[in-house]
């Protein structure tokens, strides 16, 4: 069940990036969906919402290596980190990594292509900070809102909530 | 544990050899793996891309239908006008076309190669490489294959609707073509100067690009007489691309006498006329028809 609940939004996120992304409105749905699975979820969950996301994503842009992809396992991470020390926080502290998440993903992209060698990297010129500036103060609220949209969906089907994940992960710590 | 010979298989080199090998075999097969799995992503998802597409189609209808009557009508006499004066210079073109075939033939020559036009739309603009690629709405289904030039639409000096090269498909899948831009590093291609006689290579360097419409344009000979602004043409050595389609227009030059210059040949930059894919709405792929169809 919640391998179809990941592979729906990763769909979902996927068509609704794209179509934003096509009006070059670049907004990370990937990425927050990527965070909210491994925040809610596990690691393994997260992981795979990242490559399957990812690589889809590449594919339809038509991009030569699946950077964005590995930029997305990469945010899996730090997604992890972020969950470690923010977990007892209000929902609303999620601004913060959803406001950071469209310059880690172009950094981790740009990092990627650059030791790889493979692609030409991508131009961090002043125009794309300020796009990934923009990019930032919409993503923040719009992580925010996808927790608490996929929230709403996890627990009307009765699947892990991240709401809960502070007290389970807890349990988890406690059990092993 | 799995025993090998007498020994732990995980720690074997037999282990290492078959992670190597495997490595080795998924490296080699990641190009075309990439590449059916690009073909069918874009078919599969192409339903999808196009809703887009039919949405902005629909609100730049609804838009238009907003419009008042007197702009309408301007609008409507205006394309009326454009649309006569296509056709009487289509009309023009025939009378050369048939001269020069009926010229061709006297000396012996192969007809010219013909060409239908396509025309097709942008549906995917990649935001990270923006002017580097673009997805358009018709594929191997229309005729289209790598290498054909994309023209778009661009205003002249005078301020007339003209032709120009947008870019050349670089993949298709049966219907969707990825198409590379000029600004596409990847792209190389002969281009001719007419002003000045001349060949050179747009990208055949990596020149970098003061500014941002500008690409470099390499290996021009030296000893010949450059004209800032002169045009830039498809040089049609390659029989599937028309020759004489506007790429652009020379904007500037390295010196060619220095005083320590040993080059062998001049580089400078070409200013596009297509500065960005997302000025474009409609593209027009002019595809090479068989010679047994025209004749």
């Amino acid at each position: 069940m919640y391998v179809i609940f990941i592979l729906l939004t990763i769909m979902i996120s996927c068509v609704a990036e794209f179509y934003l992304g096509s009006w070059r409105v670049m907004l990370p749905f990937v990425g927050n969906a990527v965070f909210y699975f491994t925040v809610a979820g596990s690691w393994k969950s997260g992981l795979f919402a990242a490559v399957a996301g990812g690589v889809l994503l590449d594919l339809a842009w038509g991009r030569t290596g699946f950077y964005t992809a590995a930029a997305l396992v990469l945010w899996t991470f730090a997604a992890r980190g972020w969950a470690r020390r923010h977990l007892e926080t209000p929902v609303v502290a999620n601004l913060i990594p959803g406001a950071a998440l469209p310059a880690f993903l172009a950094l981790a992209a740009w990092g990627l292509q650059i030791i790889s060698g493979f692609d030409r990297p991508i131009e961090l010129d002043w125009m794309r900070c300020s796009e990934l500036l923009l990019a930032g103060i919409f993503n923040a609220p719009a992580l925010v809102i996808t927790i608490i949209l996929l929230d709403s969906v996890a627990g009307a089907c009765g699947l892990d909530r991240f709401a809960q994940s502070f007290e389970r992960h807890k349990r988890e710590a406690e059990d092993v | 544990m799995w025993r090998w010979r007498g020994g732990n298989f995980w720690k074997s080199g037999w282990f290492a050899a078959s992670v190597l090998l495997l490595a080795l075999l998924v490296a080699g097969s990641v190009p075309s793996l990439r590449r059916v799995s690009r073909r069918i992503a874009a078919d599969f998802m192409q339903p999808y891309w196009a809703a887009s597409l039919a949405a902005r189609n629909r609100i730049a209808s609804e838009a238009t239908v907003a419009l008042d009557k007197r702009t309408l009508a301007a609008g409507y006499e205006s394309a009326r006008l454009d649309l006569a004066a296509a056709r009487a210079e289509l009309a023009r073109l025939a009378g050369v076309d048939a001269e020069n075939r009926r010229l061709r033939q006297l000396l012996g020559l192969a007809p010219p190669p013909g060409f239908r036009q396509v025309t097709a739309q942008i549906t995917v603009l990649d935001p990270l490489y923006w002017r580097d690629h673009f997805t358009i709405d018709k594929g191997s289904a229309d005729g289209l294959e790598p290498g054909l030039a994309v023209l778009a639409p661009v205003m002249n000096d005078v301020g007339a609707p003209t032709l120009a090269v947008a870019g050349f498909i670089d993949s298709v899948s049966n219907h969707t073509s990825q198409v590379n831009s000029l600004f596409n590093p990847r792209l190389r291609l002969a281009a001719e100067l007419p002003k000045s006689r001349t060949v050179g290579f747009v990208n055949g360097e990596n020149v970098r690009t003061p500014v941002d419409n500008l690409v470099g344009i390499s290996y021009l000979p030296l000893g010949e007489n450059y004209t800032l602004g002169e045009p830039v043409v498809t040089s049609g050595f390659d029989r599937r691309i028309p020759a004489n389609l506007p790429l652009g227009e020379l904007a500037d030059l390295e010196a060619e006498n220095g005083r320590f210059d040993a080059a062998l040949y001049r580089r400078g930059h070409l200013r596009c006329f297509i500065s960005s894919p997302d000025a474009i709405r409609f593209v027009i792929i002019p595809v090479p028809e068989p010679p047994t169809a025209r004749e």
